[in-house]
């Protein structure tokens, strides 16, 4: 590349005469600019604009191209996204244009009022006529440009190397760019653009594949898997293979060549720091402070029990020596005063805190408690005795209590219906125990196979729950990774989406006219599936313990059956999680295999990454197939021609003519010749082009563009071929 | 811009007619004072107050007949006035253009006439199968083990690879 950092602003500007036209490449990547007649840009940068604060002063500032590192101290790029004019491979964005140009104007060193020389700019194959149109007028109202002329970059690599000799005047030139891919044939020199073909991939797909791709792989080094290293990567080594299911068997099966075609990216990596191991002396103190916390936890607890059953035998003194008071006293106004100072209200509630306390201290002395009660022997008659008489016949208060036994009553019916029940199913289990018994002996292979498919059957969808809810846990980590389609949606759980779905549904189902849900009674049947989110815990405990449950029985039956906890191991190896398992050097040390070509496949196979396009392959055939008859042939006598930053991959030009030797001929002749330098042919056409007379003939004037208007630029096309006269600037400054 | 250092050539209105001799010499003052500029702020670590020229694009240039400053004076938003490239190519009115005149839309390439060969998501390999569950197709019975522990958003980032990510609105 001309320049790497920013470009110096030129000084020998004043030296030019003012009818050297300035040639502009301007790409969706790189923008390169210089005089016509010299061999190479006088600089170049990456055509973007970056819109900073500057930290000092708080202002907006427009950087354009790159900027060192050292710039972000002054600079606050944090809420800036670089801008590009370009959408696919158009001027869409004139504003962010205008600084471009600003930029390039500058740097070039215009110091007049008006830039006062011709320009050529380059701009996309059958650019729309609005953007040619406002390119226009920006130049030529902006800055005062005296002439203009487009042309398409590819075109212009293609006459440099006719040339210097590469390719002949016919012929078929492949362009692949930063975000598309152009075939073009060419005859006398000229395209043929009815016979043109375009796809939608360029090399800025192919990086965003392999960084995506890396991401996905790698989850552990998303911070080191940036655009630029990643485009890095892709340029040393990245390669389109030859014959691309040969170059995948090779690799599926392993061994030395494969290894050999393995590249790895090295990532830093710092062993943690060893934890060195306790000695024994340090070991033998551990474990005494731990006995030692130990042994006061057990005294502690031992001195609370005892307390607590020396309360307990206290009271119970109490309460014996209460009750055989109340024994001796001889009437009830004694029985009364005995009971005044305590709170009871009867003997028998004396009773009753007797026999609880006494049971108390069994349970805290650890003695076998007797649950067995008393009181269940006593006659629901006996017990609720005022539940038979009618309420007419009872007092208010008589009443109160006769609702309190009748709660009484239906709360120990309950709870012997529950205690039924659950004897019935134990019951029911033990039968079927019993059944599966029966039939384990009947056949055991055939029990035991039935069993596996179960056990399989409810592990599948235990792990299924499970990685819905790990999903929903590391999600946030990753929502970079799926760009593009990060929203809401990505933060909502599996439940949340299908509530999200019916609710949806049911609001545009009845979005037409009025609202009348809750209308018809089946309406308000949504929220009970919309409200099934919250048993679906639940549903996971039941499998869960279903699973155990088949575990264990089938270990008893197969000494060799060894559960599988599929998830989890799989959870550590895959889960992006870096707290599972210490990191070693091996993850640092990233492998590109199939990476390598299976990234700038994505030219020749538009269908590896979603878009339905024809290939590269395909479009060359499918360019000879638009090609009138009697052209074809003449075409496909010269050679194809690549050019283009993303054709400089190792193999394009053999693997196209792999693809070409498919749909051509037996015996005919096929040549495929990259480009001399495929990134600045571009601009050393144009530059050759520019310094020809037929420049001059052909450049659109500032009269001619507010005379005739857009519609002269929509069918004004360049001749290219008219470069190969040059004329004196060829000869000086070169 | 307001801390760049104050130049001559700024002060002058854009358009206004002065002798190229002077607009040359006040130049050479510029450029020179650019030239002091640079090692002060490129080679110390303080943060000048003053701003590279070589870095930032000055926002009044004397070969401009209209300024992005006179157009959008501060404080004032840029307003979200250019169109897309497929609002572009909507407006071209390529219909009414002659059949075989070559546009930006019909040099497109047609969709490819051959199926789309399937490769596993994971490996790259040609994949035999896909998974119904996730719908990631896969080479081998290790691969397939490996995407059922898959958590979903890997599963998605891999489908969004090749644009079969299901985007739910």
């Amino acid at each position: 590349m001309v320049s790497q950092g920013r470009p110096e602003r030129q000084s020998d500007y004043s030296r030019m005469p003012s009818h050297r036209p300035l040639v502009i490449d301007n790409g969706a990547y790189f923008c390169r600019v210089g005089w016509a007649g010299e061999k190479d840009p006088r600089f170049s940068f990456h055509n973007v604009l970056h819109r900073p604060r500057h930290r000092g002063s708080g202002e907006l500032t427009s950087i354009v191209g790159d900027y060192d590192s050292g710039t972000v101290k002054l600079f606050d790029f944090t809420r800036s996204s670089l801008r590009s004019a370009f959408d696919g491979n158009v001027v869409y964005q004139f504003e962010t244009m205008e600084s471009i140009l600003d930029h390039t104007f500058d740097r070039i060193g215009v110091d007049g009022a008006v830039v006062d020389h011709p320009v050529l700019l380059t701009e996309a194959p059958c650019n729309p006529i609005f953007s040619r149109t406002r390119m226009a007028e920006l130049l030529f109202e902006t800055y005062g440009v005296p002439s203009l002329e487009f042309g398409s970059d590819g075109m212009f690599s293609y006459a440099y190397n006719q040339r210097l000799g590469l390719c002949e005047s016919d012929g078929l030139l492949v362009c692949s760019g930063h975000t598309t891919t152009h075939v073009i044939p060419m005859v006398n020199g000229e395209p043929i653009m009815e016979a043109c073909c375009r796809t939608g991939v360029g090399g800025f797909h192919v990086t965003s594949y392999l960084k995506r791709l890396l991401s996905l792989q790698h989850p552990y080094h998303l911070n080191e898997i940036v655009w630029e290293k990643v485009e890095e990567l892709k340029q040393e080594y990245c390669y389109v293979a030859e014959d691309y299911h040969a170059e995948l068997s090779i690799f599926q099966k392993g061994g030395a060549e494969a290894e050999a075609k393995t590249k790895w990216w090295q990532l830093p990596w710092v062993p943690p720091p060893e934890k060195e191991q306790p000695s024994e002396e340090e070991l033998a103190r551990r474990a005494a402070i731990k006995e030692k916390q130990g042994q006061r936890l057990r005294e502690m607890a031992f001195a609370k029990r005892s307390s607590k059953i020396a309360d307990l035998e206290t009271e119970i003194e109490g309460l014996e020596y209460l009750l055989q008071e109340l024994d001796d006293a001889e009437d009830a106004k004694a029985e009364a005063s005995l009971l005044g100072p305590s709170s009871f209200g009867s003997r028998e509630e004396v009773q009753a805190a007797l026999a609880k306390a006494t049971m108390s201290l069994r349970k805290a002395k650890g003695e076998p408690v007797d649950i067995k009660k008393v009181e269940d022997d006593i006659p629901m008659s006996e017990k609720y005795p005022l539940l038979e008489v009618p309420n007419s016949l009872l007092t208010p208060e008589q009443l109160k209590e006769k609702k309190k036994q009748q709660f009484l009553k239906i709360t120990t019916e309950g709870r012997i219906r529950a205690k039924q029940k659950r004897q019935e199913e134990d019951l029911q289990r033990e039968r079927e125990q019993q059944l599966e018994e029966e039939r384990r002996l009947a056949n055991p292979e055939l029990y035991l196979e039935e069993l596996r498919v179960r056990q399989a059957e409810v592990s599948a969808r235990v792990d299924q729950s499970k990685r819905q809810k790990i999903g929903m846990a590391s999600a946030g980590a990753v929502t970079s990774l799926t760009s593009g389609v990060s929203g809401r949606g990505e933060r909502l759980s599996a439940v949340q989406k299908e509530r999200m779905k019916l609710l949806t549904t049911a609001a545009f189902d009845r979005g037409k006219d009025e609202d009348t849900f809750g209308m018809n009674d089946e309406d308000w049947e949504l929220y009970k599936r919309v409200g099934k989110d919250t048993d679906g815990d639940d549903e996971d405990d039941e499998d869960e313990a279903e699973l155990a449950r088949i575990n264990i029985r089938l270990k008893e039956l197969d000494p060799s059956f060894m559960p599988s906890t599929g998830l989890i191991q799989g959870a550590q190896t895959v889960i992006p999680s870096v707290q599972q398992r210490p990191l070693t050097a091996e993850d640092f040390r990233i492998p590109l295999g199939v990476e390598r070509f299976r990234a700038p496949e994505i030219v020749l196979q538009p269908s590896m990454m979603g878009l339905d396009q024809a290939g590269l392959g395909e479009m060359l055939a499918l360019a000879l197939m638009r090609l009138p008859q009697h052209y074809r042939e003449r075409v496909m006598k010269g050679s194809v021609l690549l050019t283009g930053g993303n054709s400089l991959f190792e193999g394009l030009d053999m693997r196209l003519l792999a693809e070409l030797r498919m749909t051509r001929p037996l015996g005919a002749t096929i040549k495929v010749v990259r480009a001399a330098d495929p990134k600045l042919d571009a601009w050393r056409g144009a530059s050759v082009f520019a310094s020809s007379s037929s420049f001059q003939k052909s450049a659109l004037s500032k009269a001619d563009f507010e005379e005739r208007g857009p519609d002269w630029l929509r069918h004004h096309n360049l001749k290219y071929s008219g470069g190969s006269l040059s004329n004196s600037f060829l000869t000086d400054n070169t | 811009m307001g801390k760049l250092p104050p130049s001559p050539t700024q002060a002058r209105l854009p358009g206004s007619a002065t002798s190229s001799v002077s607009s040359k010499s006040e130049k050479k003052g510029n450029s020179t004072q650019g030239k002091d500029v640079l090692p002060s702020s490129g080679s110390s670590e303080k943060l000048s107050e003053l701003v590279d020229p070589n870095l930032v694009l000055p926002s009044v240039l004397p070969f401009k007949r209209s300024q992005l400053t006179d157009r959008y004076p501060k404080g004032q938003t840029r307003g979200r006035h250019w169109k897309h490239l497929k609002q572009i190519l909507q407006a071209e009115n390529y219909h009414l253009y002659p059949a075989d005149e070559p546009t930006y839309v019909n040099i497109e390439a047609p969709p490819s006439m051959y199926p789309a060969k399937k490769y596993c998501d994971i490996t790259g390999f040609e994949a035999p199968y896909t998974d119904p569950r996730t719908k990631l197709r896969y080479a081998n019975t290790e691969v397939f083990k490996l995407i059922r522990s898959l958590p979903d958003d890997y599963i998605q980032g891999y489908l969004a690879l090749r644009n079969a990510a299901v985007v739910l609105k």
